[in-house]
């Protein structure tokens, strides 16, 4: 049976490489590919499902028109394509092209995603999107502390001694880490989770550290008063390569373990025990997940997590570091994440980049001169994904024209006007790189798009051509249709690495050109100072932050309401899970069978303080919106605190961005939508 | 030959595995499964996270025993073993469709496709291996906690959850490392008042005998002691008997035990193993009860060792028919009072007018009933009161009485027939109720 190589785009750490074995013409089975050694064990349930996701009968196979009814009917390309003309070329007459919303997001990676905003380029312009969903104030947090986001090769974990895992279920978000987590625990290692609840991962774990939501700053604060007042920092470390350490030990002064242990709810015992362990153990590993992060404060929570390593000498060496984002492979970039999402100094004129994607709901409301009248989305699902559900919706509903371009009737394109059958990652060849390890791999083309299906490029181009541009003018800039073309488009991408062939490519991963296995090994940073900056005064000049990454209360912490006013008392967690990458593959069979219907998990002591039994009915409300579903109680949620996992779409029972907030993070432009609180009553009825 | 030496064996490490369902998946994609069903399931324990317990998960498929119950009580002789892989298989064009393959074995391994009417379960992908491969499942666990090795003989005794039974399956479980039994937590305290707030979680299982999917099975096995006690008491004691009505039963009976088969026109095949299975026997030895049974009542035997011979048939088939409950693996047999051999001798006794030995079989019934009655509800079984009343009061206590008032009297008669056929019914009833499969799987749910 013919085997190809090919790659998953999702937005996931893993980002596995694959065989995949075709008969007939036909997708059969998908394995994986040893050579990439981080991913080497195995496929996930979500890799091996898209033999359903491709031939689903539920694929969008050819265009879909709303018609009068709002129901949808199938229109040829040709009818398709000219109504697309005929509104964008009315509303760029009408009030210019910027009245048009290009959203994207990240459903799926590729070079060939550049392709869409050429074309609204060659057309005259568009407003786009700044910032990101999921990970700037990581992202900035590390860049203005360690100058870049890379870290150690994903192997070296099991090298550490003392691993952390905070606020990152690597067991559902990122399986093939525990691998290398088990072969450090089986050397001795200790392995210790900080999370709001007891996650899979915290099943290996020596230590569980459940801290109040949001308050992940101060508890770094307190570790470190710790580890200063037991002088343990590694002082001759310290002073060749860490800048601001004297601002930074008198700022720790603060955060005494008492006042850590208020702050957070995490018993004084479990600060000195960790503390302890970081002060004696090493080489010592954070790996920061991405959802502790999407809080008011959580730039500067980031911050105060790499100074524990920078204190205690863990950067640059062997088993230890900062384990938060990858981007060695993203060598095809010009400008970087998260400098990349940032909106320009200088607007060109052409695109405006002027929606927030954190408040995407009100911003899109907001502009002005011109008003936005289309959306075109791609790759993304807002609906679902972005804060504020109902102010999206709102939004989008005031559109005089919406175009959608997916694979499944999910949220956002039951709001379209007009809805484009999307490519699988089998039916169009990309390069692809990842964010954990740093393989650049090949996404390649197996089988042809089913019924109507052409890939984004070709919708682009034929849009192109019948706006009346040339083969010149989309030269470059948008391939021509067919295999041949683009692949010698892809060919061009990789021309200035020698070692990255398509050939080579066909055959399996290969690492990104100039790789660290360990990061920072010459201990260079690309920071103003040169060093590992706890004091940075870039921080504060780009962001109003205090230049030290001092601790404050989240925007909804329950420390910050006063008692009358109280209405929402628990933290709502909304995490990701195994069985979807965000919006993604839970309307397939095969992930449906482990995963009906969303519920909400209660702490039995939140569950008895309103009556709430197991299974019983139940409403989450807050002042934003609200979802109706069944409770289930789980005694490892950290009491006081809910949780709804992300990504259920509102046809399945409700979206969790029903009830977050469009609020932008400290820094770095991200979605401060984990902060969040809700009520949670029982309802008679399940109505 | 096939080699135990060599056989291949799963290895599942409780370290490793973090409930992912890739393995799963992989199932039903290799073996080309409708989307929803697969032969392996991956058992989570503790999910509703009690804090002085680990959560894990087994992932479990067919462990290819090598002293598979499967294969050796399998009655149409449709299960084998290969030589080369030592992997047990069902042969598709053999399989009955009986089911009793999916009672018998302690993993719940062989599943029923209704479509095809037919018992499947994982095979150790034998195409893969023929390519040098490993099992799908094995080649996509993402973290390796599913491999493939040597067999060691190994029963896993310590593993919880891990049904213990002496079958040598092809499996050795890793046990969970110190670490990863519970980490240190630095949650609130739980509060045992807190328990019915923490309703179980344990998952639904399937179970494997409802009274809804066997009614026919009830109903075959009653016929059968009912025609058996009453062809004994007729050759015995001459009592009343019509050979018509007799027949139409015994036929109708056999009939009816065929209807639960996913595969009807293949019922002759369920008497192959005769030398192995109890399931075999009991077919065979009713067979051999009900023709010269019939032929002696029509006169066409006229050999009273003919009829004799057919009797001691007859109550074979009853015994053979407790037997095949007998070696399930969750049920512990012991004197259970709905057993059908018991059931033939009352009929027996009644109708042949041993009155003193009925009631004395009766009260024995009923002490047996009370029995299982307190040790079910020790272990967390339903009282089911109103089938208890039925059981005692109809079942036991009217026909008793109604002996020692006048056990001759013609409506008298009638009433306690009656009365013993509704307590046997309501019996038989609770024993397929109380014959839950998949005990030691829920307890640590």
């Amino acid at each position: 049976m013919p085997e190809f190589v090919t790659a998953c785009p999702r937005n996931c750490y893993s980002t596995c490489s694959m065989r995949v074995s075709v008969r007939d013409g036909r997708l059969r089975m998908i394995e994986p590919h040893e050579e990439n050694k981080a991913t080497s064990g195995g496929i996930c349930l979500k890799g091996l499902s898209y033999i359903e996701r491709v031939y689903s009968p539920d694929r969008i196979l050819n265009p879909l028109h709303r018609t009068a009814s709002g129901s949808f009917e199938k229109i040829d390309w040709e009818d398709a394509l000219n109504l697309i003309c005929k509104n964008i070329i009315r509303l760029k007459n009408e009030y210019g092209p910027q009245s048009i919303l290009y959203y994207t997001g990240s459903g799926t990676k590729g070079l060939l995603n550049a392709v869409g905003m050429n074309f609204w380029r060659l057309f005259g312009g568009c407003t786009t999107t700044y910032g990101d969903l999921c990970w700037p104030a990581g992202l900035e947090a590390t860049r203005l502390t360690l100058g870049e986001n890379k870290h150690n090769a994903p192997w070296d974990l099991e090298n550490a001694r003392l691993i952390i895992f905070w606020g990152k279920n690597a067991a559902e978000t990122n399986i093939h880490q525990m691998v290398f987590a088990d072969r450090a625990l089986q050397n001795g290692a200790k392995l210790v989770v900080i999370d709001p609840r007891r996650t899979q991962t915290a099943e290996r774990a020596h230590l569980l550290i459940q801290p109040r939501p949001g308050t992940d700053g101060a508890l770094a604060l307190g570790l470190a008063n710790v580890l200063i007042h037991d002088e343990k920092p590694d002082i001759s470390f310290i002073s060749r390569h860490v800048h601001g350490f004297t601002a930074f030990k008198k700022l720790v002064g603060k955060y005494t373990v008492q006042k850590v242990s208020e702050i957070c709810g995490v018993s004084p015992d479990a600060i000195i025990q960790l503390a302890e362990w970081l002060g004696e153990i090493k080489p010592s590993t954070i790996n920061a997940g991405f959802g502790m992060q999407r809080f008011t404060n959580s730039g500067q929570t980031m911050r105060a997590m790499i100074a524990l390593l920078a204190i205690t000498g863990n950067i640059g060496k062997p088993g230890a570091g900062w384990m938060f984002a990858n981007l060695q492979s993203a060598v095809f970039d010009v400008v970087k994440d998260p400098i990349a999402f940032y909106p320009p100094q200088q607007p060109d004129g052409v695109v405006r980049v002027s929606v927030s994607t954190a408040k995407l709901g009100p911003d899109m409301r907001a502009q002005s001169e011109p008003p936005l009248k289309m959306i075109w989305v791609e790759r993304g699902n807002p609906v679902t994904q972005n804060p504020e559900t109902n102010m999206v919706l709102k939004a989008f509903r005031q559109l005089d024209f919406r175009v959608v371009v997916d694979q499944f009737m999910t949220d956002t394109a039951r709001e379209a006007d007009l809805i484009l059958p999307a490519k699988s990652m089998f039916e169009q060849s990309d390069i692809i790189g990842a964010y954990w390890h740093s393989y650049i791999q090949l996404k390649q083309k197996l089988i042809d798009p089913p019924g109507e299906v052409k890939p984004e490029t070709e919708i682009y181009y034929l849009l192109a051509k019948k706006l009346g541009f040339s083969e010149a003018d989309c030269k470059d800039k948008i391939p021509a249709p067919g295999d041949a073309s683009i692949e010698s488009w892809l060919q061009e991408r990789i021309l200035r690495f020698p070692d990255i062939t398509l050939d080579r490519l066909r055959e399996g991963p290969v690492e990104a050109p100039g790789h660290e296995a360990v990061a920072f090994a010459d201990l260079k940073f690309q920071t103003p100072s040169g060093k590992i900056e706890l004091y940075s005064e870039q921080a504060a000049r780009l962001w109003s932050v205090d230049p030290l990454p001092d601790y404050r209360e989240s925007a909804e912490s329950g420390k910050r309401a006063t008692g009358k006013n109280d209405k929402y008392p628990l933290y709502f967690l909304t995490p990701n899970t195994k069985n979807r990458i965000h919006s993604q593959f839970n309307n397939l069979q095969l992930i449906r069978r482990y995963s009906e219907k969303p519920e909400i998990l209660l702490h039995p002591v939140d569950a008895a303080a309103r009556g709430i039994s197991n299974g019983n009915p139940v409403r989450v409300f807050n002042d934003r919106g609200e979802l109706r579903l069944p409770a289930k109680t789980d005694a490892g949620l950290r009491p006081g605190c809910v949780l709804v996992t992300n990504g259920w779409w509102i046809s399945e029972g409700g979206t969790v961005n029903f009830l977050s907030a469009a609020r932008e993070t400290d820094m770095g432009y991200g979605a401060a939508f984990h902060d969040n609180r809700v009520e949670v009553e029982k309802t008679i009825n399940d109505k | 030959m096939y080699n135990e030496l060599k056989k291949p064996a799963f290895q599942f490490d409780l370290n490793r595995c973090t409930g992912c369902q890739a393995c799963a998946v992989a199932c039903t994609l290799e073996n080309e499964l409708d989307l929803l069903h697969s032969w392996r399931t991956v058992y989570t324990f503790n999910e509703a996270h009690e804090p002085n317990l680990p959560q894990f998960h087994l992932s479990m498929a067919c462990n290819h025993c090598l002293d598979a119950p499967c294969l050796k009580y399998c009655p149409a002789l449709a299960i084998s073993r290969d030589s080369v892989s030592g992997a047990v298989l069902i042969d598709g064009g053999k399989c009955i469709g009986c089911k009793y393959c999916s009672w018998v074995c302690p993993y719940d391994a062989p599943k029923f496709n209704r479509t095809a009417g037919i018992m499947e379960k994982c095979t150790f992908c034998q195409p893969r291996l023929a390519e040098g491969l490993k099992p799908a499942c094995v080649g996509i666990c993402p973290t390796d906690a599913l491999q493939f090795g040597a067999y060691t003989e190994n029963r896993n005794p310590e593993i919880p959850g891990f049904p213990d039974r002496p079958v040598r399956p092809a499996i050795s479980i890793i046990a969970l490392r110190g670490n990863n039994r519970l980490p240190q937590m630095d949650c609130t305290p739980f509060d045992p008042q807190l328990t019915p707030f923490l309703s179980n979680h344990s998952r639904k299982f399937e179970p494997k005998i409802t009274l809804s999917s066997e009614w026919t099975l009830l109903l075959f096995s009653l016929i059968a002691a009912f025609s058996v006690g009453w062809f004994a008491a007729f050759v015995v004691f001459s009592s009343a008997f019509d050979v018509r009505v007799f027949a139409v039963l015994c036929f109708a009976g056999m009939g009816i035990s065929t209807l639960h088969l996913g595969k009807k026109l293949r019922a002759w095949r369920a008497l192959l193993s005769w030398k192995h299975s109890w399931l075999s026997r009991e077919i065979l030895f009713f067979g051999l009860f009900t023709i010269p049974a019939v032929l002696y009542g029509i006169g066409f035997l006229q050999n009273t060792a003919g009829g004799w011979l057919a009797v001691v048939f007859g109550f074979a088939a009853l015994f053979a028919m407790d037997r095949v409950y007998d070696v399930l693996p969750q049920y512990a047999p012991g004197w259970h009072s709905a057993r059908v051999l018991f059931t033939g001798l009352l009929v027996f006794s009644l109708l042949g007018a041993l009155r003193e030995f009925a009631v004395v079989l009766l009260l024995a019934k009923g002490i047996v009933y009370l029995r299982q009655k307190f040790t079910g509800l020790k272990i967390g079984q339903a009282l089911r009161p109103a089938l208890s009343v039925l059981r005692i009061l109809i079942g036991i206590f009217l026909p008793v009485i109604l002996f020692f008032l006048n056990g001759n009297n013609y409506d008298y008669k009638i009433l306690i027939l009656c009365g013993v056929v509704i307590g046997e019914v309501t019996d038989r009833i609770e024993f397929y109720l109380q014959l839950d499969l998949s005990p030691e799987w829920k307890k640590y749910g």
